[in-house]
């Protein structure tokens, strides 16, 4: 799966919380794009999450289709005290409807909902704008972790459940069948 | 020439304090022929009530001053891209300067290449469509310095970006959009090059110190590993550390130029990349080889969880070499571990890194105090610690 | 976090005669001035301010000519790359005004900008405060402005800071207008580097593992 978004909304720091539990305050801008495993342990099977989590500025941009391409899964964020954010994040979806598979399965998340003092982009108008475009929709928080499990598990949920895709597995979401998984043997 | 503290930045806190000369004032006006423009000074006086603000201004000079070196970067037209102080809106006025004298000079037929005085010491480089200016107290070097920095920019961008962006987006457009996120990296490639051994020689690589057997190890698993996976166009593997090379293997008859391998050296050596559990992706130009095209480098820190901040670099010309080079990297990563004892040496040297020692060349008398090796193909140089 | 917005950046460019007091004017509308000796030598000064629009904080780096004629050839670059222009006279001296066509026709030939007919200049009409010695009306001098393309047109004296305050916030607001306005094209990576084993004949011997 790949994280799209505009530079400083915070895909790095989703990804952190996701994958390590951690948050730093001052995260660094991501240089091209960084690879991350995760796998997550879940009564009725195992998810393995590979994640390309790329940087959002201007010259990578063209970049894009070479971390898509082939990807399972897409999060695109966008920051809640930020509209311009929120127009490139509807950008991004068209590209995605364009460009990538076409059984893509697309979440929306508008992250930094912690900042609800601040924030210009109201939850109807992303809600109804997922809702027209078939997307997955949450507001997350990478700073109080609100809803990041959830965003990644969602998406796992929507992916087709069958043995892995061989070795192209740039982007796949890895999902075992039940009975493989021997309950109780949980995976760091 | 002296080790200094590499420089350069305003934040607070970072020790920049008022080390050396005062008189800040006096050195500047070398940049002015002092013809008195009467109406100016009568305006000036009107407005004294504007102290204050004023009084920031040229307090934010003096404080530049103080500095052992400050770079900057600009358009041709003046327009401020890079100032490592991290301030470029508060100096445009400065930027502006800089652009008029390099223009001012060209109109004339030549070029513009440094001003000096006892004190300071300005060095221009005119590579259009950008202008690299550096301000420093020693006069060493200042052109390789700003080479360095040019070279840096255009391991960002690659020249035909740098220069289709203006054909196509105007004289005006800010290069600092697409320079997004970079500061740090522009900073470090001079700050780190002050700090080097690298200084002292032209376009020269610093080694870490290993074992030679264990360095021959590492080279061949990592040629091996690299020559299996049979990737065309995948073309070096570097392992890295405390901004040395501890080993490169090349494909063959492909060479990386020192100053590339620099590049290289300060990209990976940058806070963000030195992720545990993940790998680094991401395209590089390295000018030397081929200023209009792109690299992609796989950056990984495979024991970063261990503290042993040791960094593979593997780098194609492909872009879906990603895969191919991951796997490259486990194997890799397999045997370096598997050779218990090479593991060790290798942990111990990258973790705590021995300097070379005069007495690794002979024992001499009391008269030898350090040495510098350079090898001049590989232009690796080595510098032993003081006695 | 690192890699956040800078303030926007524009290169702002003042042209008129000597003589009609730009200098006053910039004097006391920027907040940060390095130095105003540069015009005797360079045939310019170079000077800062900061305004606020909407939301932004955008700096203006001014670049203020001498504008005597001496310093008429300060070379295309200091044209170039300017997001607007400032065009000044002073309207108790005819000639001043006259002045200003030159001043515009020689800013666009140096300056060549993308879309010349739509560059943002604005005029500013210079110590009105003398109304008894105006020698150029205020409909004279709107209706330049209207067959240059309707520049906008505002009376100023150093006294009356405000109206020069208003004349660089509009053309600000222009210039920014037309950035966020440029289509959203990334620069295209370019093609895969080929590769040819004969390039690399530098000196170093076979392929060692050095």
């Amino acid at each position: 799966m790949v994280l799209l978004g505009e530079s400083a909304v915070g895909k790095s720091s989703l990804v952190l919380r996701f994958v390590k539990g951690q948050f730093h305050e001052y995260q660094e801008s991501t240089i091209g794009a960084a690879f991350l495993t995760q796998t997550v342990c879940l009564e009725e099977a195992t998810v393995k999450f590979e994640i390309w989590d790329t940087a959002g500025q201007e010259r990578y941009h063209s970049l894009a289709p070479m971390y898509y391409r082939g990807s399972q899964a897409a999060i695109v964020v966008y920051d809640i005290t930020n509209q311009e954010s929120f127009q490139k994040a509807k950008n991004w979806v068209k590209e995605l409807q364009r460009q990538a598979s076409p059984n893509i399965v697309i979440a929306l998340a508008g992250n930094k909902a912690d900042m609800a003092n601040k924030r210009v982009v109201e939850y109807e108008e992303a809600n109804a704008y997922a809702e027209e475009n078939a997307l997955l929709f949450m507001e997350t928080s990478a700073k109080t972790s609100m809803n990041v499990n959830d965003v990644f598990m969602a998406i796992a949920k929507k992916l087709p459940v069958g043995p892995t895709q061989g070795q192209d597995s740039q982007g796949t979401v890895d999902m075992n069948q039940p009975q493989q998984q021997s309950k109780g043997s949980c995976c760091k | 020439m002296e080790i200094e503290v590499p420089g350069g930045s305003l934040n607070p806190g970072s020790g920049e304090s008022g080390v050396g000369e005062s008189g800040s004032e006096k050195s500047f006006s070398v940049l002015q022929v002092d013809l008195a423009d009467e109406e100016s000074e009568r305006e000036n006086e009107k407005y004294l009530d504007e102290e204050k603000e004023e009084e920031t201004a040229e307090h934010l000079l003096e404080r530049l001053m103080q500095l052992p070196y400050q770079v900057f970067i600009l358009s041709e037209s003046g327009r401020p891209i890079f100032v490592n102080s991290g301030n470029e809106e508060q100096l445009c006025s400065l930027f502006a300067v800089i652009g008029i004298f390099v223009e001012r000079i060209r109109l004339w037929g030549d070029n513009l290449i440094t001003i000096s005085s006892n004190n300071k010491h300005i060095q221009f480089l005119h590579k259009s469509p950008l202008i690299f200016c550096i301000v420093s107290k020693y006069p060493e070097k200042l052109d390789e310095q700003l080479d360095v920095l040019f070279e840096q920019i255009l391991s960002i961008l690659s020249k035909s970006q740098l220069e289709n962006v203006y054909k196509k987006k105007g004289d005006n457009y800010d290069l600092r959009k697409l320079l997004r996120g970079t500061d740090r990296l522009i900073e470090s490639s001079v700050s780190s090059w002050r700090g080097s051994p690298i200084s002292f020689v032209d376009s020269s690589i610093s080694v870490i110190p290993m074992n030679p057997s264990d360095r021959e190890f590492l080279a061949n698993t990592m040629a091996g590993s690299l020559g299996a996976a049979k990737l065309e166009g995948a073309l070096f593997g570097i392992m890295i550390a405390h901004r040395q090379i501890a080993s490169y293997v090349r494909f063959k008859k492909y060479i990386m130029h020192p100053r590339d391998m620099n590049i290289v050296i300060n990209l990976v050596s940058d806070k963000s990349l030195q992720l545990s559990d993940a790998s680094t992706w991401t395209p590089i130009c390295l000018p030397k080889f081929n200023d209009t095209g792109f690299f992609y480098a796989y950056i990984s820190y495979p024991w970063q969880s261990q503290n042993i901040p040791a960094c593979l670099v593997l780098l194609s010309v492909k872009r879906d070499h990603f895969d191919g080079l991951n796997e490259v990297k486990k194997s890799i990563v397999e045997k370096l571990e598997g050779n218990s004892k090479f593991f060790q040496n290798f942990s111990a040297a990258v973790i705590c890194p021995n300097l070379f020692n005069i007495s690794q060349i002979g024992n001499f008398n009391e008269s030898l105090w350090s040495f510098i090796y350079l090898n001049h193909s590989s232009k690796q140089v080595c510098i032993s610690a003081s006695k | 976090m690192s890699g956040t917005r800078k303030k926007a950046l524009l290169k702002v460019i003042i042209l008129g005669d000597s003589g009609v007091g730009k200098t006053s004017l910039m004097n006391q509308y920027v907040n940060r001035r390095f130095s105003n000796q540069y015009k005797a030598t360079i045939g310019a000064d170079f000077l800062t301010r900061d305004v606020q629009i909407d939301d932004r904080t955008v700096t203006l780096q001014i670049w203020d000519t001498a504008g005597q004629e001496r310093f008429q050839s300060l070379g295309v670059a200091f044209y170039r790359g300017a997001d607007c222009c400032v065009l000044a006279f002073d309207v108790t001296n005819a000639a001043s005004f006259k002045s200003l066509d030159s001043w515009r026709d020689e800013f666009l030939i140096q300056a060549s900008p993308r879309d010349p007919d739509h560059f943002p200049f604005v005029l500013l009409g210079n110590k009105v405060d003398l109304e008894s010695q105006r020698a150029v009306s205020s409909k004279r001098a709107q209706s330049w402005c209207q067959s240059k393309g309707n520049i906008p047109y505002y009376e100023v004296s150093a006294k009356e800071a405000l109206n020069v305050e208003a004349a660089f916030l509009a053309i600000a607001r222009d210039a920014l207008a037309r950035e966020s306005q440029e289509s959203n094209d990334f620069p295209e990576f370019p093609d895969q580097i080929r590769l040819n084993p004969n390039q690399q004949s530098n000196s170093s011997g076979s392929g060692c593992n050095c």
